[in-house]
Order: C-alpha cells, then sequence, then structure tokens
C-alpha cells in the first residue's frame, strides 16, 4: 500500500509506531541496557507537536509493505544551501525527518533484530534523487542523532560540517555533488 | 510523493552502494534524520549526554586493552 506523507501524517505513523517505542522500552527497562544502548529518538512524541507539525512546510515519501509503514522521511527543498566547498550558497534538499519503524530497529542488548533492512538507505536515495531531479545536483543536507553519525557519515559518503548550536549541537551533514552523483550513478 | 516497496524497479540505481549502506544501517541503533525533532524542541538531552558517559569508559577500554 502507498501513503502520502506530510508533516501532519507523523500523528498516524505514530499510532502505530508507539505501541512498539512502548515495547521495545519495557525489554529495555527489564534488561537493564546501559543508555548507550538505547536507540536515541526512543522517546520521540510526535502527537505532542501536533499543532507546530500543521505549519511544517514539508513534503515526503514513505516506504510501505505488509500494509505497514516501514519508514518515513520529510523534505524541505530549496530552503537550505549548501555549506560545502564551491557549491556553497547553492540550493539544496533538506531532510527534515527520516526514521524507519521501531520494529526494524537492531537492537542488540534485548535480542531484537530488524524486521527489513535496506529502509534508510532506500529513503535517502530518494532524497538525493529528489535533489537531482529539482536541478540541485544530487545536493542533501540534514541534521544526524549521535547514533546515527555512523549511517551518515559512512555509509551514505556525506560530510560532517560539526555540531549545529542551532539544533541542539546535532551533527550536520552535507552530501556533495559529487558523491550524489556516485550514489545515483549517474556520470556526466 | 510516495514509494512502495513493492514497485522497486528505479529505487535501487546502485546496488552496491545499497547494499554497504544497507551493512551500516544495521550496525547502527538509529538512523535518524533529527532536524524537525531539534526544532520542536523533542531531543533528549539528557539521554543523550547519558548515552555519551555510558559509552567513553568503552571507548577508553577499546583503545588500551593492555591496561
Amino acid at each position: 500500500m502507498a501513503l502520502l506523507v506530510a508533516p501532519e501524517d507523523l500523528l498516524t505513523l505514530e499510532s502505530v509506531w508507539t505501541p512498539e517505542r512502548s515495547r521495545i522500552l519495557l525489554e529495555i527497562a527489564r534488561a537493564g541496557l546501559p543508555y548507550s544502548e538505547r536507540p536515541q529518538s526512543l522517546n520521540w512524541n510526535w502527537r505532542a507537536k501536533a499543532q507546530h507539525l500543521r505549519l511544517v512546510p514539508a513534503s515526503g515519501f514513505a516506504v510501505v509493505c505488509d500494509d505497514e509503514w516501514q519508514g518515513a522521511m520529510l523534505t524541505k527543498s530549496g530552503t537550505h544551501f549548501s555549506q560545502l566547498g564551491e557549491d556553497h550558497g547553492k540550493p539544496l534538499v533538506y531532510i527534515d525527518f527520516l526514521e524507519v519503524a521501531p520494529w526494524n530497529w537492531t537492537i542488540p542488548g534485548i535480542g531484537q533484530t530488524r524486521k527489513y533492512g535496506l529502509i534508510g538507505p532506500h529513503l535517502f536515495e530518494r532524497a538525493v534523487r529528489q535533489s537531482w531531479d529539482e536541478g540541485f545536483g544530487g545536493r542533501v543536507g540534514l541534521h544526524a542523532l549521535p547514533q546515527s553519525v555512523p549511517f551518515y557519515g559512512g555509509a551514505c559518503w556525506m560530510t560532517p560540517l560539526g555540531p549545529d548550536v542551532d539544533f541542539e549541537n546535532l551533527t550536520y551533514f552535507e552530501l556533495s555533488r559529487d558523491n550524489a552523483e556516485r550514489i545515483l550513478e549517474r556520470h556526466l | 510523493m510516495t514509494m512502495d516497496m513493492n514497485s522497486t524497479s528505479d529505487a535501487f540505481p546502485f546496488p552496491e552502494w545499497m547494499r554497504h549502506a544497507a551493512e551500516v544501517e544495521e550496525t547502527c541503533l538509529s538512523v535518524a534524520a533529527a532536524g524537525l525533532a531539534a526544532e520542536l524542541g523533542m531531543i533528549d538531552q539528557e539521554l543523550m549526554r547519558k548515552s555519551r558517559e555510558a559509552s567513553e569508559p568503552v571507548a577508553i577500554t577499546a583503545a588500551h586493552p593492555a591496561e
């Protein structure tokens, strides 16, 4: 089943994901997992932010399989600008939100293996393609949770530009045009 | 725009990269992009701090296994 994703759709998503988050939280508590082994998005509560979500000017994408949301992403187009090298100041696609379903988290401490893989890469590649299609050369920017840093820096070939004090000191990453072309395999 | 995992004809343009990314994805506790969460005040700084504190001794142990 295919779903259209808008910021307020996070409320629908949460109604499905919250029971899973609660289950994981309970298992983590029972296992006494250290904080370093707990997913850092476990406490997100979009319902509490419903009023704000309606004002967020983003569009997005969902990965749906088995009639379940496996992951979702919100992007903003042309509202952020590159801080990288020769493309400095040029517009990019900013990934405002990307998350996979809680049952797709691998949490060794409670013996949970993901149900589906590839969701994160699939969504990220879609943002790169959106950027390419909109004439932004595949440039993408985002702020990553500390636990997500190896994924964006290592797997997605993004460049870390340091902690951003305006975004809770999360690391800001950008994908250059060159690396976007490598991901999309489009050589000019 | 929408995607469906069952219609992936153009969704995997670079299988090698995708395979590598999926492997890294599995080793991460999270792959979340959190700009919106940060803007809406949903980042739990206390959890971040405790997470950092909990992981630092492990890193020191790994760096000096003989000690």
